[in-house]
């Protein structure tokens, strides 16, 4: 099972407000931090037109980590594809492949904020359609590993019935997560196994490491407030049942349920339950100062890697 | 007048990359890149950020293939990541330019606005059409003569592509380029001193 780190949001919010140029020279001292630690990957996430900065063109920002860098792998974690044109996605997308052998690695999905299609001149009723061109554009062309970020069965079926990744989103129970994968399997296999080898499956999970029962506590704080940023956003993850914008308190109690908080060997336990290819250790919290920041990313790569290489 | 070193006719990324480095090293004003396929242009650009510390970004974006709103966010992502560095050439009608530069400037585009905004105050957004763009030739003589002419013209920045030694090109060029009585002796005599074996 490989290790990656995620999410790079980029943001300056109401909770922790910073430079954005600052944010994103940090983008780049964490990737090199995390290459030098031993960490496989580092995931960047997308939103558009939102008060805080949150990343909106992440394509210009895997091209600086991944210059940075020389064996690390960067992802896109997810690039909402609906409202992009893909056939410059897949441009981009191969072109960052020839540049850096290999080490990009394209996640889509079908973003939800109505504002999000309305800014970019597209009408949100239209995002299923054109997130299945988009896909089948991509699965055409294969311009780097693929991966489809998902929150329901439908949508991991869309994904396994063309052959591509899946990538589950980060607050869901062991037996939501189970039931992706499942639906991604059937789907792949009833579609005739496109191309012939397993799509690869990736997990997005919450998670810190920390020793103290104080230090977990923080963590815990840390992984509840972030979603303070999804409640504004207006997310609510389908497979959940939970609103995250109306049940904000209920919201916090569902994903710190889902958080994974502990010293690396409960980590380690805890992540070999799963049967995925690929773990990013959603660490880009809000609040962390950077020095809780890189000390984690350091120990994901001493101490969580090392466990999880025979896994 | 400025002038820029066009990097396009090098069809080597990595090649396009060591140039920029060593024209930042050199004191060169900027570099312009893009002009490949469709999304790949501000990538290149962020890369070559990070790999250099002053010469300005300039990059020649085909505006006609995505959303003004897309552009803009790019340009701005690489504004961050190159710390102010930041200078789109945008190939598309009046416009969509436009349109580009009214979101770099922090004003409301049919009830939206670019966030984050870029770290440069005013990202100034060049219309491609109205960019000076010269091949010179590598022979001095002649070269003089092109750049002498544009800046009397009235130019104020030039791109030009450069067949040889970046070095010669800043010492006898970028040099002239900046007054209209460069002293061209300095530049000559220039060339004769030895090298600099200080850090040997």
């Amino acid at each position: 099972m490989k290790i990656g780190i995620g999410l790079w949001c980029l943001q300056s919010t109401a909770t922790s407000p910073r430079s954005f140029t600052q944010n994103y020279g940090d983008l780049i001292a964490d990737s090199v931090l995390a290459e030098q630690v031993g960490v496989h990957s580092l995931w960047l996430s997308e939103h558009h037109v939102y008060y805080d900065g949150y990343c909106p063109a992440l394509i210009p920002a895997a091209a600086a980590a991944l210059s940075a860098t020389s064996r690390l792998e960067v992802g896109t974690g997810v690039l909402l594809l609906p409202l992009a044109s893909a056939d410059r996605v897949s441009s981009a997308a191969q072109n960052l492949t020839e540049r850096f052998d290999g080490r990009f690695h394209l996640g889509v999905g079908m973003g939800y904020r109505p504002n999000e299609f309305a800014a970019k001149g597209f009408d949100i009723s239209d995002r299923v359609k054109r997130m299945n061109a988009g896909l089948d554009l991509l699965a055409q062309h294969r311009p780097s590993p693929l991966w489809v970020g998902v929150t329901s069965e439908i949508a991991a079926r869309r994904a396994g019935r063309r052959g591509l990744g899946l990538f589950i989103s980060g607050a869901f129970s062991s037996t939501v997560v189970n039931s992706l994968i499942e639906a991604h399997r059937e789907a792949w296999e009833g579609a005739g196994s496109p191309g012939g080898e397993r799509p690869a499956v990736g997990l997005l999970r919450n998670l810190w490491l920390a020793d103290t029962p104080s230090e977990r506590r923080q963590a815990l704080d840390w992984v509840r407030s972030s979603y303070l940023v999804y409640a504004g956003l207006g997310w609510g993850a389908d497979s959940t049942g939970v609103d995250f914008t109306a049940q904000v308190e209920a919201s916090m109690d569902e994903v710190e349920a889902s958080a994974i908080v502990g010293n690396a060997d409960e980590i380690a336990e805890n992540l070999e339950s799963y049967d995925v290819d690929l773990v990013v250790c959603r660490i880009g919290y809000d609040q962390p100062p950077r020095s809780a920041l890189t000390e984690v990313i350091e120990r994901i790569g001493t101490e969580l890697v090392p466990r999880m290489a025979s896994s | 007048m400025r002038i820029g070193l066009d990097l396009r006719k090098s069809s080597d990324p990595a090649e396009r990359e060591a140039l920029a480095r060593q024209a930042d090293l050199l004191g060169v004003w900027a570099v312009l890149v893009g002009g490949g396929p469709s999304g790949t242009e501000v990538s290149e650009a962020a890369s070559i950020a990070i790999s250099t510390n002053n010469v300005h970004l300039a990059v020649w974006v085909d505006g006609s293939s995505e959303h003004p709103l897309t552009l803009a966010e790019e340009i701005s992502i690489l504004d961050h990541l190159s710390e102010r560095r930041a200078l789109p050439v945008i190939a598309a009608e009046p416009q969509i330019i436009t349109r580009v530069q009214q979101f770099l400037d922090g004003c409301s585009v049919d009830g939206f606005h670019l966030v984050p905004p870029p770290a440069q105050t005013i990202v100034p957004v060049w219309d491609a059409s109205e960019v000076s763009v010269v091949e010179l030739t590598g022979d001095l003589v002649k070269d003089r003569v092109t750049i002498d002419t544009e800046r009397d013209n009235g130019t104020t920045h030039l791109f030009v592509s450069w067949p040889g030694n970046i070095e010669t090109m800043v010492r006898h060029l970028s040099t002239r380029a900046l007054v209209n009585d460069f002293p061209q002796l300095v530049a000559d005599l220039a060339d004769l001193l030895p090298e600099n074996n200080w850090s040997q």
